[in-house]
């Protein structure tokens, strides 16, 4: 091969990568990098002509968002975000098993791969609205329960109307995600176990679920990362009784312009799941050697 | 003792049958290949005697003990699979240990025949590594070691070797057939490869389109093929057609383009008057004069393949036969245009049903 077709042929690779490499640092990089400058800066909201702030380092912000009231809005952000991510994934894990390891009933799968694909896609504002009138007092889910003779149970405004509508939307991004890597354990696998004289149950916990573990923890931070940053979801079926860390960087930034304090609450939201991922790498993968 | 049988077995992916009826039997202890090519149901059977398969009808005896109906977990059958199959999250030792825990054993004991497996297959020292850390011969050893640590009622191999280089393949097909002399398990081997067949098996059955065109030993196989089919996949040949005729208390074989070969009357014995001869190329000899049973031709193509070389020659107007002569000696090789005369004993004519 000629040399200088190398270069030519390299030099525009180089050249395709870098202007998608200098586009992603300045649309994404750089707005990270104000977001957490600004976090650092301190709130001043007399200093007139639009400036709400003034280039100032201080941990105030921080102090703020990680005491008194907001830590509880901190810790429910979490603890939804945990509720949500285990229950999407338990759920989606055995119909993502199916989707992966049984031939057959292939209208039946593509009917459900439909239907979670456009699950995944119908928008945000539609899907909670839609689950608003599933929840309202007179609403299908409370026809449903009085048709037992039960008394009429109150969703709106609480923590689970939130996490029944994120966990049925988190499971359309969970199967979808945990099929692949299912896929990927080869059933020669699970037959030489079987072989080996373990029975279907003990094949699963010692071939199939380690083997799986990668995936069900992608799965997860996929989860985590989009139920932690839920807005919308709570604002709507919350009915402004449950806040969420969204909801505060929201009303930090556009009701009251206080953008420090906002953008404190955004890098901590950035913050959490960054961790999360961290411990779920280093902990849980570390356990399975493969 | 019968170490495995299956009876009348039929299976069937969906709509597609595999297995018809194919019935065989094999005796405690021995070694028995099935040889086909692709899509001739010998995975099918294997599985089907694994319990990984259910025939839609028939029964499956190991040491004549029914099992079609059991799980595969509950078979003690061991199984090595063409791409090992071993547990990748594991070492070495879990994984030959894997059936021994299964199985409640005590830690010092599966140690030890851990250790006792490993020294089997030539391993010991490799307990802590892990697949992937070790090549495709030691990866399909180690899978040996796992299969027979839970001494199991039979073996079972699925084309161990095909993804192994040829080097290794002629290395480890003595040292399978070196374990299972040993170890004196019935095993039942898998495989495409005619030359595995005839060097590791006290028995070969020859599958086509599920159901078995041959069952005998090697040499029976290959000198004695039932059919064109048996003569084709086992090796390779040259076929004449026609019939027998007898003259002057000499029996002869005259072909549909008029050759006329001589044949012992142990060949000729059972077969109908017109009939198909296999000739297997190694067995013919070129010399320059004419002899009994010979034939004259002319030297077509020549192709040396290092210790052996094939010749094409031309007898008659349209006939090429093939011939494989060792090249001892450079000066021994021929060369195209070579007159010749062909000849083989009239013993080395195999008469096989078309």
């Amino acid at each position: 091969m000629n040399v200088s077709n190398v270069i030519r042929r390299y030099s525009l690779v180089v050249f395709v990568a870098a202007v998608g490499v200098i586009l992603f640092g300045m649309f994404f990089l750089v707005p990270m990098f104000l977001l957490l400058r600004t976090s650092f800066w301190q709130y001043a909201p007399n200093l007139g002509s639009m400036r709400y702030m003034r280039p100032a380092f201080t941990l105030e912000n921080y102090a703020n968002v990680l005491t008194g009231a907001y830590l509880d809005i901190d810790i429910l952000t979490i603890r939804i975000g945990l509720v949500c991510t285990v229950a999407a994934v338990t759920l989606s894990y055995p119909l993502a098993y199916w989707f992966a390891r049984y031939n057959g009933h292939a209208n039946l799968k593509r009917f459900v791969l439909i239907t979670l694909i456009a699950s995944f896609l119908v928008g945000t504002i539609a899907r909670v609205f839609a689950w608003f009138m599933m929840l309202t007092g007179g609403g299908f889910v409370n026809a449903l329960i009085s048709l037992f003779g039960l008394e009429r149970v109150r969703f709106l405004g609480t923590e689970l109307a939130i996490e029944l509508c994120q966990v049925q939307y988190l499971m359309s991004i969970a199967t979808l995600s945990l099929i692949s890597p299912l896929k990927n354990v080869d059933p020669r696998l699970e037959e030489a176990s079987k072989s080996l004289g373990a029975e279907e149950i003990r094949t699963f916990l010692n071939v199939t679920l380690p083997l799986s573990l990668p995936g069900i923890v992608a799965s997860s931070l996929l989860c985590f990362a989009v139920s932690v940053s839920a807005f919308v979801t709570p604002m709507v079926l919350g009915k402004g009784a449950i806040l969420m860390v969204s909801n505060m960087v929201y009303t930090y930034y556009l009701d009251i312009s206080n953008y420090p304090l906002g953008s404190a609450f955004a890098v901590v939201l950035l913050l959490t799941s960054f961790i999360s991922m961290y411990v779920l790498e280093k902990v849980l993968l570390s356990r399975v050697r493969i | 003792m019968l170490g495995l049988e299956v009876r009348d077995i039929h299976a069937q992916y969906g709509t597609n049958k595999v297995l018809n009826g194919l019935s065989l039997k094999v005796d405690d202890g021995k070694f028995v290949t099935l040889l086909g090519p692709s899509g001739c149901g010998k995975t099918t059977l294997l599985r089907v005697v694994a319990g990984f398969v259910h025939p839609t009808k028939g029964e499956v005896y190991v040491k004549e003990e029914r099992v079609d109906r059991d799980p595969p977990y509950k078979r003690n059958i061991g199984l090595v699979f063409q791409n090992y199959a071993l547990f990748p999250h594991m070492t070495a030792f879990d994984n030959v240990a894997y059936g021994l825990k299964l199985r409640k054993l005590s830690k010092s004991e599966t140690s030890d025949r851990v250790r006792e497996a490993l020294e089997l297959v030539r391993l010991s020292g490799y307990e802590d590594r892990l697949p992937r850390q070790l090549s495709g011969g030691e990866q399909q050893r180690i899978a040996m070691a796992r299969a027979l640590v839970i001494r199991p009622r039979i073996l079972l191999l699925d084309e161990p070797l095909s993804n192994l280089d040829l080097k290794l393949r002629q290395h480890l097909r003595l040292e399978i057939k070196s374990i299972q002399s040993k170890t004196r398990l019935t095993t039942l081997y898998v495989t495409h490869d005619q030359t595995e067949g005839l060097v590791m098996s006290d028995q070969v059955a020859v599958l086509r389109n599920g159901v078995i065109q041959q069952l005998g030993s090697p040499t029976h196989i290959y000198e004695n093929p039932a059919n064109r089919f048996v003569a084709d996949f086992v090796g390779e040949g040259n076929v004449f057609e026609g019939r027998f005729s007898k003259q002057d208390d000499v029996m002869l074989f005259i072909t549909d383009d008029g050759l006329s070969i001589q044949v012992s009357e142990d060949r000729r014995a059972g077969a109908e008057e017109k009939s198909v001869l296999y000739v297997r190329p190694e067995k013919i000899s070129i010399g320059k004069v004419s002899k009994v049973n010979s034939l004259p031709g002319t030297i077509s193509q020549v192709v040396y393949e290092g210790p052996t070389a094939r010749y094409s020659i031309r007898v008659g107007p349209s006939r090429d036969i093939l011939a494989v002569e060792q090249i001892s000696d450079m000066a021994a090789l021929r060369s195209a245009g070579d007159k010749v005369y062909v000849s083989w004993s009239p013993d080395s004519s195999a008469v096989v049903a078309s």
